[in-house]
């Protein structure tokens, strides 16, 4: 023990001198411990969780943002499904209207084209007969100018209509 | 010459300025309470001005803390082990590290009382270094006995039991135990070793910094400067980081793997 405190005292070591420093050292590592790194760390800390905060709500709004994107992917997938079943379903309806329509038109126009032949049957059949009376007085007009009255203008008129009836 | 000037060559022991109650009160010692007072400043600082959106120089510190709990966990293994060892290796860090460097403030060295240089480079005086080292080598030492207990920490010494164990196995494995014995033993001299090896280290690297700037000062008055100093500087800073380094090893291998 000696020889090392000796030896010591060769270069220059003193123990007084050594426990100053040793006190020195010691109240520096009290306030380093106490004062400089527990509030450094603490604002360390803080701004970590600050960062660590921020990301996490990045992560957030973008997790809440691709569900938004994948709502809103499926919502205009469903809208474009059921425009399309409403264009097809309107189609269909179109093509049944025009279908009933253009059935209604034919039957009009059937009905129509057969009301005008039973309408020109008619008008025919009265035409015909007006012709006949008109012939009949035409033809008892010529043979009372031919016979020159003599006939009984009853009968005669009867004859004649018997012998167009059989003419006919 | 044009280039010289005359630079007095450095004692290896620290010149007294005072006696306070028969303590001789050096120019080391001077600087070491110059350190204290500029980490009280920073105390100061660190209390009432440190804020979540820092400026640029608590940006510096922050980035300083940072890097010595990241070379701590690179030495000692792990995160939670590092902020247990960082105020006391942080310590060792900004003390040592501003001891070494405040001296190389142009002028410092200029500032005299009653003849003597006022200040000195506080890690230049070996009594500064030698206690320090002391300390954190009893440090240690403790931080064994906390994890493997009184008699654990003496068994890493004195491996009786090894041998015992070693001869029940077997003659071979008992030879073994023996040359493990004297190993043990060895351990011991180098925990003194630790002390020399930690304190010399520093103090030999700052003290031959002061004797190669007063001989080069002395020579290229004009040219050497601004390089020395910057060289300076970057010793300065790797030596408080060896000792901080060194120190925190020789915790990480003193206490049990789960404690480090």
């Amino acid at each position: 023990m000696e020889f090392i405190i000796d030896t010591l005292a060769k270069v220059g070591f003193d123990w007084r001198m050594g426990l100053f420093n040793l006190i020195n050292f010691f109240i520096v590592f009290l306030l380093i411990k106490r004062f400089i790194f527990p509030p450094l760390l603490r604002v360390i800390d803080e701004r970590k969780k600050m960062i660590q905060e921020g990301l996490d709500n990045f992560t957030q709004s973008k997790t809440v943002m691709e569900v938004a994107e994948q709502k809103a992917k499926e919502i205009i997938s469903q809208a474009k499904k059921e425009g399309n079943i409403i264009v097809e379903k309107s189609h269909d309806e179109a093509k049944t209207v025009a279908e009933t329509m253009r059935n209604k038109a034919k039957e009009d126009v059937e009905k129509l084209v057969f009301e005008a032949k039973t309408h020109i049957k008619q008008e025919k059949k009265q035409m015909k007969e007006e012709i006949r009376a008109e012939a009949v007085s035409l033809v008892v007009e010529v043979a009372k100018k031919l016979l020159g009255n003599e006939m009984d203008s009853k009968k005669s008129t009867k004859n004649i209509a018997d012998i167009i009836k059989s003419i006919q | 010459m044009f280039f010289q000037v005359t630079t007095p060559q450095p004692n290896v022991q620290p010149e007294t300025v005072v006696e306070f109650f028969g303590i001789p009160l050096t120019n080391a010692m001077l600087m070491g309470v110059l350190v204290l007072f500029c980490i009280f400043l920073m105390a100061v600082w660190a209390s009432w001005f440190t804020k979540t959106r820092a400026g640029r120089f608590q940006i510096s510190i922050e980035m300083l803390v940072g890097a010595i709990l990241d070379l701590l966990t690179s030495v000692v293994g792990s995160r939670a082990a590092a902020q247990v060892l960082l105020p006391l290796i942080g310590t060792l860090f900004i003390f040592l590290g501003m001891g070494n460097l405040i001296g190389l403030i142009p002028g410092i060295s200029s500032v005299t009382f009653d003849g003597v240089q006022l200040f000195r480079t506080a890690t230049n005086d070996f009594n500064m270094t030698f206690s320090i080292a002391l300390a954190m080598i009893i440090f240690t030492n403790i931080a064994s006995i906390v994890s493997w207990g009184f008699f654990g920490h003496l068994g890493k010494f004195f491996k009786f039991k090894e041998v015992f164990l070693g001869f029940r196995e077997g003659f071979g494995a008992g030879c073994l135990a023996i040359v493990d014995f004297f190993i043990g033993l060895l351990d011991i001299v180098s925990e003194i070793a630790k002390v020399i090896s930690l304190s010399l280290r520093l103090f030999g690297n700052m003290f031959a910094g002061d004797v190669l700037a007063a001989i080069l000062l002395g020579s290229f008055a004009l040219i050497i400067p601004a390089p020395w100093l910057a060289m300076n500087l970057l010793v300065g800073i790797l030596q408080a980081l060896v000792f901080g380094a060194l120190t925190a090893a020789y915790y990480s291998l003193a206490v049990r793997p789960s404690d480090g």
